[in-house]
């Protein structure tokens, strides 16, 4: 299209040029043809003329005598030129002397031309004869006779005169005919000559009128082109300018104009992209209400092609009348705009389409629509929900119906659901467990009278989960708090009730889940005094079993290791193979005592540590040594990294000098021949760490978390065919995490295990009010006199009042302390332990004062910020409410000495 | 090397025995106490270098033998290995307080004790 329009133009000026130039050369060339023709025909009449008036002179004898022989040289020398086709004499009277001719001519004289010869003055040229193809001149020339003048001369000048003609008589006439071949042959030149002038003129015309329409209409083919890219929406044409003439300067103003148009016009990519990706179906409609296009969206929607329904009715689109009638296309036409009407668009393959459509008319800058634009929603989906809405809500109404009908039953579902509730009511009631429970923020819910007794909170008493917890000595908060999955989340305590007859209470917690979520908590206290009295009876016999059965082991032990190392003499090779068996028999035997005296300590609650500021080291490195022999007889490398931190640690050297002897003898015995144990202890952040790695069997990752299990011992099936009662781990757990501490490991199977525990690094208050606890505890398990001695980490000064203070102070102090110490020392104390001397402040009486009970609060509220087990707790409390009587400090210490040491013995 | 002399106070003479047979096997001299009141006789009129005391006896048990044994001039200094079946004596302070004093839980490996002895006694020598 484009090239077509372009070559049409360039063809266009290309032809008006090369016509131009044809034509004119063409009438160039004629016209100097015809000139051409005409000089020749001249020059041939004057040739003529000449030859024959020439010749009529050199004949004038022939025809005076008439004799033919007398002319023979004028006609040879006509005969010698070629021009020359014919030549004829005539005497006066016009007859015929002598004619010659080269072609078959009559060369007879008509009567008119012989009445003339007399009156013949000069030659003239008579009518052209057609001799076939040739066209021959013909010419006369009279002979005339004068005496003694050269007539002929004469008569070429022009000068005779009519007088003087009388004067030259006519004798006769001489006749030629002088063929045209050579003005053709001239003119023929002249006209091949003048084609090849006028074929290079032409080519020369058609190659510059060739270049010269392209040159002219490349331009104006590029506007051309810049143009249908705008009218197609392209608005980023720039036109080169390569020329300040006419075109260049179109080319400026319409680069203007396209910038001018991409300013205040949204391209047409812009629209269409827009058009296409609409949601809504949208059919543009031409003026004659035939469909113009379909977009992306409505060919979808009805399944045609877009360009498939172009140029169709309008009718085609839908399945029932069309909704543009004349009458609505007439609004349209004047501008208004149809919305929203609810009707059916028929798809390609037939089926119907709820749309809702609107139509908006598209009109000119003079208000004449040219376009309409229909837009189309699919409504089909919102129908179906509708009618499917309409569907429930006939069901809910059934529903409605039923259930109405069942509400009548209600009354009787109540009074059964009442009965059941009462019946609860009562077992909760009347249960002997106390029944605590909690939502799932730790509101109280709901208490039994049960609970209220053992929490000894008569009913009626105002309960929350606070008192509760003050009530229990413990703050089991977290508890309520936790997570299914945690381990806090059940909880076991006992608690020791009761002043006259002591009660054990054992405390259960545990959560309340419904179907998926947590819905709070309860406690169920249960009184197990009577279970513990068995548990208390069952250790008891077990421990004095068992060291009654130590005492003689002992002694068996003894004999055999002497016998072996030769103290009862020489042993054979048998002997000694044997005694080695008894060893190790008796050493088992003595492993399994332990156990069972630690599984029953375990079992009664009797498992007690029993903390002191302990040099961990020396405690790490003597554990080490006592380990040393079994580890030489495997051949084991034992690789200890004990650092000098930390020295000292509050702990119970006995109890973790179990757990390290027991992880050690754990990893020996499952290490094979030669293998490696490492003992670590470092000092951690707030911690000390003791790490034990072994290159043994290793623990398989389904026995590792029961592995601090009682009764679960790993490596029976695995390691070297020792055995024990698998106590250990566990007992090592329960020692660890009495210290607060706790105890983990990391194995995998044939690669070794890693052993490890923790102790908490108690230091200022925090190890105060440790030894505190301790010793308070120590003092209310075993029944002792209420007394106290307190520690404050503040200068005995600020605690006691100022008035009271002054010079006595230091003295007092120092007597105080003196006595504290020597008292103390009886009463196994810690104050020989602790901090300096400044810190150390009070002792209790029986008299109190107001400074002393400030400092009992105070301490009273140190020890709630410990965790403690019930028992401590609660005995600390009743020893601090009930007994804490304060020492006057102006009381002479000497009596107070006296008072305690009658308290100790 | 003068002979260092072991006292062992024990009721149960198999023990005491086989302890004893141990000890001079290892060159030590020993003599030896059935309870209390005899150990501290003992103490006095042969002046050992260590003595190796059980707790749990009748009569005198053996943390009251050790607080006298303490309070004579005689036995202030002399080293101290506790020896019993039952642990929880161990952590008695009288015992805990005192820096020559050392624990051993029957029954033990006799290397073991004789090993404790030496060390108790080159401390002692020392200190």
């Amino acid at each position: 299209m484009k090239l077509q329009h372009q070559s049409h133009l360039a063809n266009r000026i290309f032809l008006m040029v090369t016509t131009f130039v044809a034509i004119t050369a063409a009438a160039s060339l004629a016209i100097s043809l015809l000139q051409l023709n005409r000089t020749l025909k001249a020059g041939q009449q004057q040739e003529g003329l000449v030859l024959a008036g020439s010749i009529a002179r050199g004949s004038e004898l022939g025809i005076l005598t008439a004799d033919p022989q007398f002319l023979e040289s004028s006609f040879m020398t006509a005969a010698a030129h070629p021009e020359i086709v014919f030549i004829a004499a005539y005497d006066a009277h016009g007859a015929t002397i002598r004619e010659q001719s080269r072609s078959d001519v009559a060369l007879g004289l008509s009567p008119e031309t012989a009445r003339e010869i007399p009156r013949m003055t000069s030659a003239r040229m008579g009518a052209p004869l057609h001799l076939g193809k040739n066209t021959v001149d013909d010419f006369y020339a009279p002979v005339t006779t004068h005496p003694g003048g050269d007539a002929w001369s004469e008569s070429l000048l022009g000068r005779g005169s009519p007088g003087d003609a009388q004067h030259d008589q006519v004798v006769g006439l001489i006749r030629i005919g002088l063929s045209h071949k050579r003005i053709v042959a001239a003119r023929n030149e002249a006209i091949a000559s003048s084609s090849g002038i006028f074929a290079a003129v032409l080519a020369a015309a058609i190659l510059l009128s060739s270049v010269f329409s392209r040159r002219l209409t490349k331009p104006i083919a590029k506007l051309e082109q810049a143009t249908r890219q705008i009218s197609e929406g392209d608005l980023d044409v720039e036109l080169e300018i390569s020329s300040s003439d006419e075109v260049g300067a179109l080319s400026n103003a319409f680069n203007a104009m396209a910038g001018a148009l991409k300013q205040t016009t949204v391209s047409k990519d812009y629209v269409d992209n827009i058009v296409a990706s609409m949601s809504e179906a949208l059919v543009v409609i031409s003026a004659d209400r035939t469909i113009a296009t379909i977009n992306d969206a409505a060919s979808r929607l009805l399944g045609y092609g877009r360009s498939e329904l172009a140029g169709r009715s309008t009718d085609l689109l839908f399945a029932d009348a069309n909704p543009m009638d004349s009458n609505r296309w007439e609004e349209l036409s004047r501008g208004h705009v149809i919305s929203n009407i609810e009707t059916r668009f028929r798809a390609k393959d037939g089926r119907g389409i709820s749309v809702d459509l609107s139509v908006a008319p598209m009109l000119n800058r003079s208000g004449k629509m040219q376009n309409a634009v229909a837009v189309a929603r699919d409504v089909s989906e919102t129908q179906r929900i509708l009618d499917e809405l309409r569907l429930r809500t006939a069901d809910l109404e059934k529903h409605r119906i039923v259930l109405t009908s069942m509400l009548e039953d209600n009354d009787r579902a109540r009074a059964l659901a009442e009965a059941e509730r009462r019946k609860t009511q009562t077992a909760v009631d009347t249960m002997s467990e106390g029944l605590v429970m909690f939502g799932p923020a730790g509101e109280l819910l709901l208490i039994n009278p049960a609970a209220r007794r053992i929490l000894q909170m008569p009913e009626g008493m105002p309960v929350d989960t606070d008192i509760i917890i003050q009530a229990l000595g413990f703050d089991f908060k977290p508890f309520l708090a936790a997570e299914e999955s945690d381990r806090s989340a059940h909880l076991l305590h006992d608690l020791v009730v009761g002043d006259a007859v002591k009660h054990t209470i054992r405390i259960e917690g545990m959560p309340v889940i419904g179907a998926e979520e947590r819905l709070g908590a309860m406690l169920v206290m249960r009184d197990v005094t009577r279970e513990r009295q068995l548990d208390d009876a069952k250790h008891e016999l077990i421990t004095n079993v068992s060291h009654e059965l130590r005492t003689p082991l002992a002694a068996i032990a003894n004999i055999v290791s002497n016998a072996l190392v030769g103290v009862t003499g020489p042993v054979s090779d048998k002997l000694r193979s044997h005694l080695e068996i008894a060893r190790i028999n008796a050493k088992r035997l003595g492993n399994i005592i332990d156990n069972l005296i630690d599984i029953a300590s375990l079992d009664a609650g009797h498992v007690a540590i029993h903390r002191a500021p302990t040099d961990f080291l020396a405690l790490a490195e003597e554990v080490a040594r006592g380990i040393e022999p079994e580890m030489s007889q495997k051949r084991i490398k034992f690789d200890r990294q004990i650092t000098a931190e930390p020295t000292q640690i509050y702990c119970d050297p006995i109890a973790i000098g179990q757990v390290m002897r027991n992880l050690l003898s754990n990893a020996v015995r499952y290490t094979p021949q030669e293998g490696i144990v490492r003992f670590t202890v470092e000092r951690l952040e707030g911690s000390v760490e003791v790490t034990i790695v072994d290159s043994g069997v290793g623990i398989p990752l389904e026995d590792q978390a029961s592995i601090f299990e009682r009764f679960h011992q790993v490596g029976r099936s695995y390691g070297p065919g020792e055995k024990g009662l698998g106590l250990g781990l566990p007992i090592s757990r329960h020692l660890v995490e009495m210290h607060g501490g706790s105890i983990g490991l990391a194995s995998a199977t044939g690669r070794g295990s890693r052993f490890h525990f923790r102790l908490p690094l108690l230091e200022g208050e925090a190890l105060i009010d440790a030894y505190l606890s301790d010793r308070i505890a120590e003092m209310a398990k075993g029944g002792m006199r209420p007394f106290l001695w307190l520690f404050a980490p503040r200068p005995f000064a600020e605690v006691i009042n100022e008035e009271e203070t002054g010079e006595l102070e230091t003295v007092m102090l120092e007597q105080l302390e003196s006595a504290v110490r020597e008292t103390v020392a009886e009463l196994r104390s810690l104050v020989v332990h602790i901090a300096p001397r400044e810190e150390v402040v009070a002792i209790v009486s029986d008299r109190g004062n107001e400074a002393m009970q400030r400092l009992a609060e105070r301490i009273e509220a140190a020890f709630r910020r410990f965790s403690f087990t019930f028992k401590e707790h609660r005995a600390m409390r009743e020893i601090l409410l009930a007994h804490t009587v304060c020492v006057d400090p102006t009381t002479l210490p000497k009596e107070y000495l006296e008072a305690l040491r009658r308290s100790v013995n | 090397m003068h002979q260092k002399m072991i006292l062992v106070v024990d009721d149960e003479p198999d023990f005491v025995h086989s302890v004893s047979a141990r000890l001079e096997f290892d060159g030590f001299a020993v003599v030896t106490a059935g309870d209390g009141i005899t150990g501290l006789e003992t103490v006095m009129r042969e002046h050992p270098d260590l003595i190796l005391l059980d707790i749990m006896m009748p009569g005198m048990d053996g943390l009251e033998f050790f607080r006298r044994l303490r309070k004579e001039p005689a036995g202030a200094t002399i080293p101290v290995i506790f020896i019993s079946v039952r642990t929880e004596f161990f952590n008695d302070p009288t015992i805990n307080s005192d820096p020559r004093t050392r624990i051993l839980r029957k029954p033990f490996e006799l290397d073991n004790l004789i090993q404790m002895i030496r060390e108790s006694l080159a401390a002692a020598q020392l200190g």
